[in-house]
């Protein structure tokens, strides 16, 4: 329904009662004069009747297509929400597979030089009672792992704030179209109605 | 064919300690307030409805006052 047009009823219900009004008063001192009157109220009565349908359909339908609209702005806020983390999970799973696939090459090439060490040692005949190259070696990977560990701890904890930001983001958006007040149609309904019947 | 360990193999650089990342970085968590809530429709409603009670109050006094000229003319 056209929100132009039903704002436009009560006048043209209007300008058609004066119009009959006008009507009357001209007939009036006729012989047909009571008729006119009686006609002109009748007529000024349907129209009163038909601006105040249109005007409470107005109130009705302004109300649904506000519960529509924010239903909808509800469902494309969540569908939203649902993809960002989607692609924040994304980020995340890649992250880690970046972090162990770092590590798994850590772990190799470590071990690869702990064996050449101990194979050089071997023959050499250079092998320490403490294995300190060994040892040095390993530390090194451990050390090297950690700091892996610690960048995926802190890229991981980014990710739950950008979560949480998804989140409040969604209900911002959820906030922003509210749903129709019934309390508040009633009463526009029965403000309609007492004007016009009152 | 190498003989000693450190011909073998650089142990003092075997892994390198990735460098230190700052993944954080600021992001907006502000929740905005719902908007044209409940009350405010209805506080709205009832301006509305005020006027319109205004509106009759006028033109039954305005009909009222009629009458009474008339009756008074009447008489």
């Amino acid at each position: 329904m056209c929100p132009p047009l039903i704002a436009a009823i009560p006048a043209i219900a209007s300008a058609a009662g004066g119009t009959a009004a006008a009507a009357g008063t001209a007939a009036a001192g006729t012989a047909a004069a009571g008729t006119a009157a009686a006609a002109a109220s009748s007529t000024a009565s349907t129209m009163m009747a038909l601006s105040t349908i249109a005007s409470v359909g107005s109130t009705i339908m302004g109300a649904q297509a506000q519960n529509d609209m924010a239903e909808a702005n509800a469902r494309n806020a969540n569908q939203a929400k649902m993809i960002n983390d989607q692609q924040i999970n994304l980020q995340e799973s890649q992250l880690q597979e970046k972090a162990a696939q770092e590590k798994i090459d850590n772990a190799s090439t470590s071990r690869q030089a702990l064996a050449r060490a101990d194979m050089a040692a071997i023959n050499s005949g250079g092998i320490l009672n403490n294995d300190a190259i060994g040892q040095s070696i390993m530390r090194q990977g451990l050390v090297a792992d950690t700091g892996i560990s610690q960048n995926l701890d802190r890229q991981t904890a980014q990710l739950g704030m950008d979560r949480l930001s998804n989140k409040n983001k969604a209900q911002s958006r959820i906030n922003s179209v509210s749903t129709a007040s019934n309390t508040a149609t009633g009463l526009q309904i029965a403000g309609t109605v007492a004007k016009n019947y009152a | 064919m190498a003989t000693s360990i450190e011909q073998s193999v650089n142990w003092r650089n075997v892994t390198k300690k990735p460098d230190y990342q700052v993944a954080a970085r600021q992001v907006d968590t502000f929740v905005q307030p719902q908007q044209n809530t409940r009350g405010v429709q209805v506080a709205k409603a009832l301006g509305q409805v005020a006027g319109d009670l205004g509106q009759v109050a006028t033109r039954k006094a305005n009909a009222q006052s009629k009458a009474e000229e008339q009756v008074s003319l009447l008489e």
